[in-house]
């Protein structure tokens, strides 16, 4: 009698690993493009037709391989890359399961050719649906050519599930893209149907790599920083940035694309205090991290990692990311006019606008903001000095709400709420002090969604230690009862709203709940609009302000002061700029 | 419209009408009062379209008419003359003349027609209330209403029988309920219950005007009435959402503090000069019959402390409040001792005024976590 349960055949057991990580077309890119990297190539080339559905090609100058080798990398779990259990917990290389070549042969027609220029001459191999029909010997410079032909052919559950030409094509682009930006030193190539879509020379630096990649609209932040045993090389966009671009946020762990939600969270809390709520700050950051810090072999796809202390990788993110934000300075500028577009003029027309000086005309903090700029309103970055010893001048109070100030190179508007709000929350930052705790007589009752119950309670005893007891009070009801006084009400359910938003429960929780009280009681202490104020007050808020680590964002993430620059001023009256340099 | 009044007459009232315009304007027109000028009366009205308020003035009248004036330049320039009669003429369609001496001051109107109508005051069923004795209850729990706006009880629980008038207010953190019973009062037996939820900005603009012998109240389809004196205050009825404020006045607390009102006070003032500045964790610690009042500043290293003058029958016990909350009770209490009713560190603790009270007068408290 025949059991009810049998051993897969061969063929259908290998089709089902070829699934785990051969996904769709853009996947055998990502499986070949890596083992190019890990060959050490400087030149990749990948060509394909009607999306990687009827060919791929991947053509690489890397180290290429004998024979025996080429032969034996076709055999399941072969690999260069690992030897024995133990250096599982140490990868460096991008791959290591051994699995990508033999999945991909098995539901493809592959054919290979490879020269390590040890041997005499190279190998050409054809394998087809995983079956090999033919090996010979190729004349062949070093390196190692890919080519897959019909993808899925012998898969036809899988293949109807692939996208139109266009979107494997875009899927594939954003594979070699996460490539091209994990090693800058490689010159990358991708052509669709004999049509150039994209191709990179070799650069230097990361930061060269990420402006072809990525575009240079975006001037992002770097910061290069070790702590522990993390070394983060990061680029962050500038917060307050309109961009209309959407957010990007690509992480690589030891030059491998990864994907990590603690990463993530780390950047969004680190930008707390600068973005509104609901937005992601655009990130490009490189890890390097000894590799026994992290597991890579989460899932065949590898794009998922685990870090052995994600507490620690958090921490480190969150500090190296919020000590460059607090060295930026940024400011709204305001444009008076559009320059180059002189037509505007109508007495004067376009010839009485006088010539642009050629260099800046001030040596003042940002040289790059000083080119012209078509944009009606853009963010000034990056001030290596810093307001914190500029001279200023208070010229008054405008609608009672506004301190208008003359420094050195313009005009400073600036919101005395916002203003005297982030010289208190630093104030307050330096003297923290354990909360008082007021318990309610009669709690605070919430009826919250499924999801908000959960992300409540789930933090609910970590949250208690630190003043706020919430007990559940009904199947989707919570019951406030304490909540530290400086809170208030208000505040303790803008905290929680928060917190159920990012619905993150990585990371610090104190921080998190310290950061939203001090914000509160900034905010409720620091004078409002609409109040006037003596010269001598707004003096003193002005110094305060321009005292702290970043005195152009409030805590709430609104900017603090407009600027109209000198240069603007001038362009503005049309005057030329003798006479005025500074 | 042309008209005369006295100056401090008009001053004093303009500053009741302030109290209920809004601050924050959403509808230019309530940002002004309405002028009526007839019958040798200035009948002025104010509302935020919540609560309005109306009162009148007698005044020399040479023609009647009508006008609405920004309140708050009205006011800033009618405190600013020296004591005299203040005229009112309509200079031309949009402006009106008001003069003082030989002071000119010209002011843009709007037309009155656009002014909310407040509603009449009812002719039947009015109760007239002891002046004197409602606003000392209204004060006595005042102090203790919600500020926010947002919270759905904006106001105290008011509840009148035959028997008694009883008012309730609580922010969240600590309760105050005061009941008086009917002999005072002089209620008519016939009474219907009334029990509604009366408005904070109405209970504070009625503190704010001065108390009269007797206080009429009516009870109209939406609006809930208060004349007092030449005034009349009225208020729109909330929709009545009030917390169960039986359930939380704690039952067998067995450990009791006695405590002079006046020396608490200061004990207690002074245990704020080192807290910072919204709570103000003061700290009670009650060890045989000792009493010790504690407070710790948000500064490193400020400390207040001294003993207390009082009479403590309990175990011992370590309690901490926020000390402006006993502060708040302790001002408007109006007695020379205080009995608090005590269980443990973390349960309300019962407040109340001893010696012979013609109310029941009670203050629940949450304590802070120490």
């Amino acid at each position: 009698m025949m059991g009810r349960i049998k051993i897969l055949a061969s063929d259908v057991a290998g089709k089902i690993a070829a699934g785990e990580v051969v996904e769709r077309p853009a996947s055998a890119v990502k499986e070949l493009v890596e083992n190019s990297m890990d060959a050490g190539a400087t030149r990749i080339l990948i060509a394909i037709e009607d999306g990687g559905k009827q060919m791929i090609r991947v053509e690489d100058d890397g180290c290429g391989m004998s024979r025996d080798d080429a032969l034996l990398s076709f055999e399941r779990h072969a690999t260069s890359k690992l030897r024995t259990a133990a250096d599982l917990l140490r990868v460096s290389t991008r791959g290591f399961r051994g699995e990508a070549l033999p999945s991909i042969a098995e539901v493809s027609r592959l054919q290979l050719w490879s020269n390590d220029l040890v041997e005499e001459c190279g190998t050409y191999v054809r394998i087809s649906g995983g079956v090999k029909e033919k090996v010979e010997d190729i004349a062949l410079p070093r390196g190692t050519i890919v080519q897959v032909d019909d993808l899925f052919y012998n898969f036809p559950a899988r293949e109807k599930f692939l996208k139109t030409a266009g979107g494997e094509t875009g899927h594939i682009t954003r594979t070699v893209e996460m490539a091209a930006l994990s090693s800058p030193i490689v010159f990358f190539a991708l052509r669709s149907g004999g049509r150039k879509v994209l191709q990179w020379e070799a650069v230097e630096t990361p930061a060269a790599r990420i402006g072809q990649v990525l575009g240079k609209h975006v001037e992002l932040l770097e910061f290069d920083e070790s702590n522990g045993p993390f070394h983060w090389h990061g680029f962050i966009a500038p917060p307050l940035e309109r961009s209309v671009e959407k957010p990007f946020q690509h992480f690589f762990v030891n030059g491998r694309p990864v994907k990590d939600r603690t990463l993530g969270f780390a950047l969004r809390r680190a930008y707390q205090e600068y973005l509104q709520r609901d937005t992601n700050p655009s990130a490009v950051i490189y890890l390097e991290v000894d590799p026994g810090m992290v597991d890579v072999n989460v899932h065949p796809a590898k794009t998922e990692i685990k870090f052995l202390e994600s507490n620690d990788a958090f921490r480190s993110l969150h500090a190296a990311t919020k000590r460059r934000l607090g060295k930026m300075q940024t400011f709204v500028a305001v444009h008076l006019s559009e320059p180059g577009q002189g037509a505007e003029d109508p007495i004067a027309g376009k010839a009485a606008l006088p010539p642009l000086p050629a260099r800046p005309l001030h040596t003042q903090e940002q040289s790059h903001c000083s080119a012209p700029q078509a944009v009606p309103s853009q963010m000034q970055l990056d001030a290596p000095t810093s307001l914190r010893d500029s001279p200023f001048t208070v010229l008054g109070q405008y609608m009672e709400s506004f301190i208008v100030v003359s420094t050195r190179d313009g005009i400073l508007v600036i919101d005395q709420h916002n203003a005297h709000e982030r010289a208190l929350y630093e104030d307050y930052c330096a003297h923290t002090s354990v909360p008082s705790i007021q318990k309610f007589l009669i709690p605070l009752i919430m009826d919250l969604s499924d999801e908000a119950f959960n992300a409540i309670m789930e933090n609910a005893p970590s949250l208690s230690t630190h003043g706020l007891h919430i007990e559940a009070a009904g199947p989707r009801s919570i019951a406030i009862r304490e909540a530290p006084a400086q809170l208030g009400e208000a505040g303790a359910i803008a905290f929680l709203a928060e917190l159920v938003h990012s619905a993150e429960t990585a990371g610090d929780l104190r921080a998190f709940l310290d950061f939203h009280l001090l914000r509160s009681m900034a905010c409720h202490s620091a004078i409002k609009i609409n109040m006037p104020l003596t010269p001598e007050k707004m003096e003193s808020i002005i110094r305060n302000l321009f005292a702290t680590s970043t005195p152009m964002v409030c805590p709430h993430g609104r900017p603090i002061i407009v600027k109209l620059r000198l240069d603007e001023i001038l362009r503005g009256l049309r005057r030329n700029t003798q006479g005025f340099s500074s | 419209m042309e008209f005369t009044v006295k100056k401090s007459e008009l001053e004093h009232n303009l500053q009741l009408m302030q109290g209920v315009v809004e601050t924050k304007i959403t509808m230019p027109i309530l940002a002004n009062i309405l002028i009526q000028a007839e019958d040798e009366q200035v009948r002025l009205k104010a509302t935020d379209l919540e609560v309005g308020i109306e009162t009148t003035m007698p005044c020399n009248l040479k023609s009647p008419g009508s006008t609405t004036i920004n309140v708050k330049k009205l006011y800033e320039f009618v405190k600013s003359l020296p004591d005299d009669e203040i005229h009112f003429a309509r200079e031309s369609d949009t402006r009106i003349n008001i003069t003082s001496k030989n002071v000119v001051f010209k002011i843009a109107e709007m037309p009155s027609v656009e002014f909310p109508r407040l509603p009449d005051f009812p002719v039947d069923g009015n109760l007239r209330l002891k002046g004197l004795l409602f606003c000392d209850l209204l004060k006595k729990i005042s102090f203790n209403l919600v500020v926010d706006d947002k919270k759905q009880h904006r106001g105290s629980l008011f509840v009148m029988t035959p028997d008694s008038i009883m008012l309730v207010a609580t922010d969240g953190h600590r309760m105050t309920y005061i009941k008086k019973e009917q002999e005072s009062f002089d209620l008519p037996v016939d009474l219907p219950e009334y029990r509604l939820l009366l408005n904070r900005k109405a209970i504070q603009t009625i503190l704010r005007i001065q108390p009269s012998e007797e206080i009429e109240m009516s009870l109209g389809e939406n609006h809930i009435f208060f004349r007092i004196g030449s005034t009349i205050v009225s208020s729109r009825l909330l929709e009545l959402k009030f917390p169960k404020y039986d359930k939380v006045i704690p039952r067998g607390n067995d450990k009791f503090l006695k405590i002079g009102v006046d020396s608490f006070l200061i004990s207690l003032k002074r245990a704020c000069l080192v807290t910072n500045d919204r709570a103000h964790p003061a700290q009670i610690t009650m060890s045989g019959h000792q009493v010790e009042l504690r407070s710790i500043g948000a500064e490193i290293g400020s400390e207040h402390r001294e003993p207390l003058q009082a009479e403590y029958d309990g175990e011992d016990l370590e309690i901490r409040f926020n000390a402006q909350y006993l502060i708040d009770f302790l001002q408007v209490v109006g007695c020379e001792h205080i009995r608090m009713e005590l269980k443990d560190a973390d349960r309300a603790v019962l407040i109340r005024p001893m010696g012979e009270m013609s109310y029941e007068y009670l203050y629940v408290l949450m304590p802070m976590r120490i």
